[in-house]
């Protein structure tokens, strides 16, 4: 077979105070969340929120105001988290960063409703009314209460429809369009916020903060989320140029376009892809990389199954797409050892041959372990061996459904001890891994077994 | 994150934190007001002057006097003296807000806060009469707008301290 490979020229130097960067690049950006809670927080105190609290309206007010501070920050850092900022995939990685998305949303609406509810019971203890006749009058004598209030509406809505149980019975496509709805609700609930905010009033400085948050929010939403895909995709003309089965279960997919060295990507990386068609329009997958991109073509191998099946029967070549990203830390931007180990299970295999070819290394640096059922009829299986052929890497393909052991590498003895014989000095390499979740699990607790530190191990999950 | 710059954090943020709230004690004339001091009859037209809670503050006659008498003994925070001893009356601009107006005159002397004329000051009705005269007790303590939110009065804390700010501005404190 003949394959171009875009073989790495410029050197690379790797050891302990790349490591250092690549952490404090991490550090900096997760302590930006921290700070501005902790920011809001402390502008609060300041401002006397904890003191005089001599009865109950007095409590709730400062309940209200902490709850609401805290709680909208969380929101803004959720939404600056999902903008899909360049700035935030390079620090910690964009499927971390939705992750994290992930954990704030129940906190968030928690403090909102805390808000929500305790000025609501203030208001009316003051107004001696009962809780729907003070909701009632706020609504309909207060004019920014209506917005405040069903800002609280859609927010409750959108957190409901992305609990597990929601999730389940909603097609994918219906649980965005109501997941939208987290833009409706923080742009409903600014007006109250600036006409009415205890803390704002009076406290230019706080206010600012506000307004810097705000503004700084948008721009990314704006920039990154929205302007970047669409600018690039169409001005770069991106369409799929070919289609071509790979296995019976995978499909390599590639993207034509001019002036692509912008924004293409290193190994390792994953694109959202989006097709502009009729029928596919409505959906965007994330889908990895399965080769070095070039000025003009970016690779994509998709596994032909779940959400997957319908589009890959559909693409056609000419087709026009949008790329989101690029995206993904599980990349030489992570690397800081010389040996590397690159373990592939399934359609995991895309970025590890990816990576093959685009990694620096010298014959003998790079081992790569396949596991796969059927070599007859395993993705990129002949470019992995050209490619291991030409740059001198080691390729061990594990082949067979599992033995009884329940071992993921060896049929006797201890995966660790495999590991071990396959890879001498493994606990000075990086390894990368990625295939289905359990697996990549066992095999991260066979280098925890050999003592590979934890910033030598970098995994991609399919599952998110 | 690396443990170090997670303990880093914390001991950051805890410091931060605990020097605003202590900070902030002596900041906040937070009172509370109560236009309803009977907890559930809304038949009573409670004499404002005679609240039964605790912490309502003492009774003011006119509201456009400035006594300066609060319920909650707190720290006096005094406008820094300017050097440019600004002196004279300001009036504020005419602050609309869902209750009603707020427009008064702030009377300052040798760069600070002396006293408050109200020239405007409607509220939701008469239970609520006496909050005028309460917001220029705690601005006169305060020096200024900087002293917290008087509870059960909100909206009207809000009007005042924005108008207070315009006439502040112009005497350039």
């Amino acid at each position: 077979m003949q394959l171009e490979l875009s073989i790495p020229t410029k050197p690379l130097t790797l050891g302990p105070r790349r490591l250092a960067r690549i952490q404090t690049k991490e550090d900096l950006v997760q302590s930006l969340g921290y700070f501005v809670v902790i920011a809001v927080t402390a502008m609060f105190l300041l401002d006397g929120g904890l003191s005089g609290l001599v009865d109950i309206p007095s409590v709730l007010d400062a309940i209200s105001r902490l709850a609401s501070l805290v709680g909208t920050a969380l929101m803004l850092i959720m939404l600056v988290l999902t903008a899909k900022a360049p700035w935030v995939d390079a620090a910690i990685g964009q499927d971390n960063a939705t992750l994290a998305h992930k954990k704030l949303g129940k906190p968030a609406l928690y403090l909102i409703l805390g808000h929500f509810a305790a000025s609501l019971i203030s208001f009316a203890i003051s107004d001696g009314r009962n809780i729907l006749a003070e909701l009632w009058s706020l609504i309909t004598g207060v004019e920014d209460m209506l917005t405040a209030t069903i800002s609280v509406l859609a927010m409750i809505l959108v957190v409901v429809s992305s609990l597990k149980f929601a999730r389940k019975r909603v097609k994918y496509e219906t649980w965005f369009v109501v997941h939208l709805l987290s833009y409706v609700s923080v742009a409903a609930a600014i007006p109250h916020i600036f006409s009415m905010g205890s803390d704002l009033v009076a406290n230019p400085v706080h206010k600012f903060i506000w307004i810097f948050g705000y503004l700084f929010t948008a721009a990314n939403i704006l920039i990154f989320r929205i302007s970047m895909p669409l600018w690039r995709s169409f001005s770069s003309g991106l369409r799929i140029s070919r289609v071509h089965r790979e296995s019976t279960d995978s499909v390599t997919v590639t993207v034509s376009g001019k002036n692509l060295n912008k924004y293409s990507g290193t190994a390792g990386q994953f694109f959202m892809l989006r097709v502009l068609t009729k029928e596919l329009g409505w959906e965007s997958h994330p889908f990895s990389i399965s080769a070095v991109p070039t000025n003009d073509k970016i690779r994509f191998t998709i596994g032909d199954r779940g959400d997957a099946t319908k589009l890959v029967q559909k693409l056609k070549p000419g087709s026009r797409v949008i790329l989101e990203g690029p995206f993904g830390v599980f990349t030489e931007a992570r690397r800081t050892k010389v040996k590397t180990v690159l373990i592939g299970a399934g359609i995991g295999v895309v970025p590890i041959r990816a990576l093959a070819e685009g990694l620096h290394s010298n014959p003998g640096d790079v081992t790569i372990i396949y596991r796969t059922r059927d070599p007859a009829d395993s993705p990129l299986l002949s470019e992995l061996k050209v490619i291991s052929e030409m740059r001198g890497h080691q390729l061990k393909l594990v082949t067979g459904s599992r033995p009884k052991s329940g071992n993921w590498l060896v049929a006797n003895g201890t995966d660790e001890q495999g590991l071990q014989q396959l890879v001498p000095n493994i606990r000075n390499a990086d390894v990368y891994v990625c295939g289905p979740v359990a697996l990549t699990k066992q095999v991260e607790k066979s280098l925890e077994k050999l003592h590979v530190p934890k910033v030598q191990i970098h995994t991609e999950e399919y599952a998110w | 994150m690396r443990k170090e710059s997670r303990l880093a954090i914390g001991i950051v943020g805890f410091s931060a934190l605990a020097s605003s709230y202590f900070l902030g004690q002596g900041n906040a004339t937070t009172s509370s007001f109560s236009a309803n001091p009977v907890e559930s009859s809304s038949a009573v037209a409670a004499d404002p002057s005679a609240t039964s809670d605790p912490s309502a503050t003492a009774t003011v006659t006119s509201p456009s006097t400035s006594k300066a008498a609060t319920s909650k003994p707190s720290a006096t925070k005094t406008a820094t003296p300017t050097p440019t001893k600004a002196g004279g009356n300001f009036t504020s601009g005419v602050v609309n807000y869902q209750y009603g107006t707020m427009e008064l005159e702030a009377v300052v002397t040798n760069g600070k806060l002396t006293a408050i004329n109200l020239l405007q000051a409607t509220t939701h009705g008469r239970q609520y009469a006496p909050v005028p005269g309460l917001l220029v007790d705690a601005a006169i303590k305060a020096g200024g707008t900087n002293f917290g939110n008087l509870s059960g009065a909100t909206f009207s804390t809000n009007a005042f301290k924005k108008a207070l700010d315009g006439a502040l501005a112009k005497a350039g404190l």
